[in-house]
């Protein structure tokens, strides 16, 4: 029986919340500044989105927010950043990725913001592969297989990326500049099932006029790519660390890991999606 | 009987991961690689009193002693540079 994670959360009234007496971990961006401060406390996690809203969650599933936000802003940081914390401080290895399938065989694309994880798996999921989510993965290492179930199931597009995967840039809801579309037809309790974990790939983008190529990572390469993406073991302050180290060592000689270098446009997306679709049914 | 000279400190995760190791010190979450020479070297060196895993290294490695000794000495002054490993027993 493979663990599929539950997470229920009953967002509590607006109220403050008031950050523990101790020192933040903190989430900067690629300027330098801060985005996100976090504590990791027993009890509960208290995220400070700085200057957009502070949220508690606590180990009981309920959610305070400091403010009333818009419902697409609200849905965003429960879904995209709550979430995938909430999962790892209990202990599940929760990779930042997308969740693709394709015969019975899943793909977990990882990269860094921007990489262009989102574009290549709407434009797989156009091309037949079953699409989990795009933002979070839940690994589960067992007896030399890794289960992996996506976090939730929807696909957060920019309208650019929507319209060079030829989506309509109106389809699914608004979220904080970009559509969210649902992955699945089902309805919103469903769940998709634990699949096996075929191969990992970090996309990386690259000139329009390069070559898309998969490059394979092994030993403490693939360790490092598949620690830089997981969410966020760091703020258990070492906590779960060890679980996380070894968990990710499991996986590392579990399922091959891959470099993906996607060219820019539509024809580096097609390149990319055929090495992909080589790979995994090879 | 002796035991090993080294051990990672409490504050350091060792893991190897296909024959390569990564180390990952809590204290500044600082991740650190080493390739398979490196690997098996400190997990001997963690492992066995210091002379055995000299010893055994030496049987192991197409490589004069002296530059192995030089090699291993050059690793273990880094590694105790920045904390990933301490010693069992005085100097």
């Amino acid at each position: 029986m493979i663990p599929q994670p539950v997470v229920e959360v009953h967002v509590r009234q607006v109220r403050p919340v008031v950050p523990p007496d101790a020192e933040p971990v903190e989430a900067h961006r690629a300027d330098g500044t801060t985005w996100r401060r976090a504590w990791s406390v027993p009890g509960r996690l208290v995220l400070d989105f700085d200057g957009i809203a502070v949220l508690e969650a606590s180990d009981d599933g309920s959610v305070t927010i400091d403010r009333q936000l818009p419902s697409e802003m609200e849905q965003h940081l429960l879904l995209d950043h709550v979430l995938p914390l909430v999962l790892a401080r209990r202990g599940a290895l929760v990779l930042h990725g997308a969740v693709l399938t394709l015969a019975e065989r899943a793909v977990v694309l990882i990269g860094a913001s921007g990489a262009g994880k989102s574009t290549l798996s709407a434009h797989a999921w156009r091309r037949g592969w079953t699409l989990g989510g795009d933002d979070g993965a839940v690994l589960h290492p067992t007896d030399g297989t890794v289960w992996v179930t996506p976090t939730h199931s929807t696909l957060r597009l920019t309208p650019e990326a929507a319209e060079l995967v030829g989506i309509p840039a109106d389809e699914g809801a608004a979220a904080v500049g970009k559509r969210r579309l649902r992955t699945t037809a089902s309805d919103r309790t469903a769940r998709p099932a634990p699949t096996a974990l075929h191969l990992v790939a970090e996309v990386q983008p690259a000139p329009a006029d390069a070559a898309a190529r998969l490059t394979r990572l092994t030993g403490v390469a693939a360790h490092v790519a598949l620690f830089g993406c997981t969410f966020h073991a760091d703020l258990a302050r070492g906590r779960l660390m060890r679980a996380v180290v070894d968990g990710l060592g499991e996986v590392a000689e579990a399922v091959s890991v891959w470099r993906l270098s996607v060219p820019r446009g539509r024809s580096g997306l097609d390149a990319a999606e055929a090495l992909l679709r080589q790979e995994v049914t090879r | 009987m002796t035991g090993p000279a080294f051990a990672f400190p409490e504050s350091v995760l060792a893991r190897e991961v296909s024959g390569e190791m990564v180390l990952l010190d809590l204290r500044n979450e600082e991740y650190f690689g080493l390739d398979r020479v490196g690997a098996d070297m400190v997990t001997r060196l963690t492992q066995q009193p210091h002379d055995e895993a000299v010893a055994a290294l030496c049987r192991d490695y197409d490589v004069a002693p002296e530059i192995l000794t030089a090699d291993l000495e050059r690793l273990v002054s880094r590694l105790l540079d920045v904390g990933l490993l301490v010693r069992t027993l005085p100097q």
